[in-house]
């Protein structure tokens, strides 16, 4: 009956509560960075994690079972899958990605700048000569 | 089943094989048909039009087809490898993922066993396929520099891809070492070509090209070759290559988008569906004739597969580099490319130097190899690697052997109840030895370039992005599939085109040889064109 829901949400106000302080214990808020469990990202980590849900409530029963400061310990598969979500999510949101000094835009169109670089680094492999092997 | 009016040709498979194939046999005004299991891909749709670019490669943009579970693809059993199988279905096959880097095979590679007395040699050389580079190189699209000192002369008609931070900060570590090293021949556009937009640097090569500069042959070979008269019939999945009673191939049977089953003959068949999916349908071809599967007399077909194991080492520096910007193709070392009886194993590796990460595959690797902790550390953490990892992947050469396969598995299925192959792989002593040693070099490579902190990893489990060697090429019927031209030595009017018939592996990215010798066996086929079956 714990999985029981009044609503079509995937997870209960409860489990949601506990999820969002085992977000916050991986990814605090500091600064201009909000937490991993800011409203926005935690909405975007369980709709991106829908058909791995198994695998936060495994999470959820663990961290209220032995506590969240022990999670990190803990490599499970779990808590690896749930880690990997995070991750995507965290670091896509648009608030993250200006403090850690990155346009809020998707790569396409606008594309990036990369420097030429110093193309005389190459002198020292020109003077060696060829090094294939002749057949 | 409904039989469909009979084509001149018939290619399986629309990748980087059937689209040059196709496009060269298209001069002949022969009637060609293209079966493709997938679709047209449409640019609008690839992750770096959206902010989740790096999240698509852990879902339906992942180089694994069992991860990715499209309807284009069907499920492979890798489970006895330790390297899973990495592919793409769709027009364009796998290099629509592909990282774009495009090195020629060199001279050696065709000469293993005659230099190092390993494996056997090519029925061909690097001369008789060179003509075929240079014109594929010029229907892709390469980017390049001349004077490669590790290759014959051979120019690009594009200028290479920036150095950038990161390519500058490993050149002066392999500088400080005195080994080789020399900007990748690519297949990514640098400038506007042929109808192509020039690379901005997006930065999401391996998960399909928003731009266009990336040469993926749905942007490279098809436009020509359809306009050519070619049809591409997408979402059309082979079950199996029937058999003539006079031993010739009759044609395909395949099911369309609908789940409907065709019998589409023709007068000449040609495989082009990479080393897996090839030995998958020619197993699955089953006849009297042929009880063991079509065109295997010489019980090879589904042997020798060969993947290339690769080594992946990082290194962390104090300094910013390119992270996620620029394409990950960059530069290559060929130090440790040719055998050296100092060492404790024959043949050798390149290095790819691969530029940077985005913050989500940094954040990733952080959060999972425990350098970004848990809490208040978290973000000082991520900053130390943040725009500061670069590397390398070591792309070892793999020797053929018979116990490496492609099998049908016993219960797997496609979603049209066609057996799923079965990957039975060991990774042997010499490519261990191999391994270690990329890793030993590349470590001390990224240390002279300053870094503060190496990790690795070796064999890339996920990284079975070569399929070869699976119907390979030679003379002797009994110890090959298909002949010095790539026509079947059983069934004269079957050819293969694809990474199946190699007969080594080299230690480079197959991709332009796969093409460059599918230009060649194309134009074999049509200077025999009166006499093809004799």
């Amino acid at each position: 009956m714990d999985d029981l829901l009044a609503s079509d949400a995937p997870l209960s106000v409860e489990q949601r509560q506990v999820l969002i302080e085992i977000l916050n214990s991986m990814i605090p808020q500091a600064g201009d960075r909000p937490g991993a469990g800011d409203a926005a990202i935690v909405d975007d980590i369980v709709a991106t994690g829908q058909s791995q849900l198994s695998a936060f409530k495994v999470l959820i029963q663990m961290a209220t079972e032995v506590g969240i400061e022990k999670l990190e310990t803990m490599r499970s598969h779990e808590i690896r899958t749930v880690l990997s979500i995070v991750a995507q999510c965290y670091y896509r949101d648009a608030r993250v990605m200006a403090s850690i000094g990155m346009e809020a835009r998707p790569p396409h169109p606008e594309g990036h700048a990369v420097e030429q670089g110093d193309w005389s680094l190459l002198d020292p492999v020109r003077a060696r000569g060829p090094i294939y092997r002749e057949t | 089943m409904e039989e469909l009016e009979p084509v001149d040709v018939l290619i399986i498979g629309a990748g980087a094989s059937g689209a040059a194939v196709a496009y060269s046999l298209a001069e002949t005004k022969m009637r060609i048909v293209c079966l493709e299991q997938g679709g047209w891909m449409n640019p609008l749709q690839y992750p770096s039009t959206g902010r989740d670019w790096e999240s698509r490669a852990w879902g339906d943009m992942a180089i694994s087809p069992n991860r990715r579970q499209r309807e284009a693809d069907y499920p492979v059993n890798d489970e006895n490898s330790p390297i899973s199988v990495a592919n793409f279905n769709a027009v364009g096959g796998s290099t629509i993922l592909y990282a774009g880097h495009f090195p020629r095979f060199h001279p050696s590679d065709f000469r293993v066993k005659s230099l190092d007395g390993v494996a056997d040699d090519w029925p061909i050389d690097y001369d008789t396929l060179e003509p075929y580079y240079v014109e594929n190189d010029r229907m892709m699209g390469v980017s390049g520099l001349a004077g490669d000192p590790a290759y014959p002369p051979k120019t690009s008609p594009m200028p290479p891809v920036p150095l950038g931070k990161s390519g500058s900060v490993l050149a002066k570590g392999f500088n400080q070492l005195g080994w080789h090293w020399w900007p990748s021949d690519t297949a990514v556009a640098t400038e506007d070509y042929d109808g192509r937009a020039g690379c901005i640097n997006l930065g999401a090569c391996v998960s399909g090209c928003a731009q266009g500069a990336k040469a993926t042959t749905d942007v490279t070979y098809w436009p020509h070759a359809v306009r050519a008269g070619v049809e591409v019939r997408t979402q059309c999945r082979v079950r199996e290559v029937s058999i003539r009673a006079d031993g010739m191939a009759g044609g395909a049977i395949y099911f369309d988008a609908n789940g409907e089953e065709y019998f589409q003959a023709a007068e000449v068949v040609v495989m082009a569906c990479n080393g897996v999916g090839t030995p998958r349908i020619l197993l699955n071809s089953k006849s009297s004739l042929f009880p063991d599967g079509l065109a295997n007399s010489s019980g090879l077909v589904g042997k020798n597969l060969m993947f290339h194991p690769y080594s992946m080492i990082r290194g962390i520096f104090e300094e910013e580099l390119d992270g996620y910007r620029g394409p990950g193709v960059c530069i290559w070392s060929q130090e440790f490319y040719e055998t050296d009886p100092d060492r404790d194993f024959v043949r050798g590796y390149t290095y790819e130097i691969n530029r940077g990460s985005g913050p989500v595959t940094t954040a990733h690797m952080g959060m999972m190899s425990g350098r970004i902790p848990w809490g208040e550390g978290h973000h000082a953490a991520f900053d130390r690697l943040h725009n500061r990892i670069t590397g390398m992947v070591g792309i070892c050469e793999d020797l053929p052997e018979e116990h490496n396969t492609v099998t049908l598995d016993a219960e797997l299925k496609d979603g049209h109840g066609i057996p799923a192959p079965r990957i039975d792989y060991t990774l042997s002593e010499n490519s261990r030895r191999m391994l270690d040693h990329s890793v030993d070099r590349a470590t001390e490579i990224l240390q002279a370039a300053g870094a503060v902190d190496v990790y690795s990893e070796s064999p890339i489990a996920v990284g079975g992005w070569h399929l070869m060697g699976t119907a390979r090429m030679g003379t002797d019927p009994q110890r090959s599939v298909v002949n010095e031209w790539g026509r079947s030595h059983d069934v004269r009017n079957l050819f293969i085109v694809d990474g199946s018939i190699f007969v080594t592996s080299a230690g480079v990215n197959p991709t332009r040889t796969i093409q460059a010798l599918a230009l060649y066996i194309a134009d074999n086929m049509k200077k025999r064109l009166a006499n093809l079956f004799d």
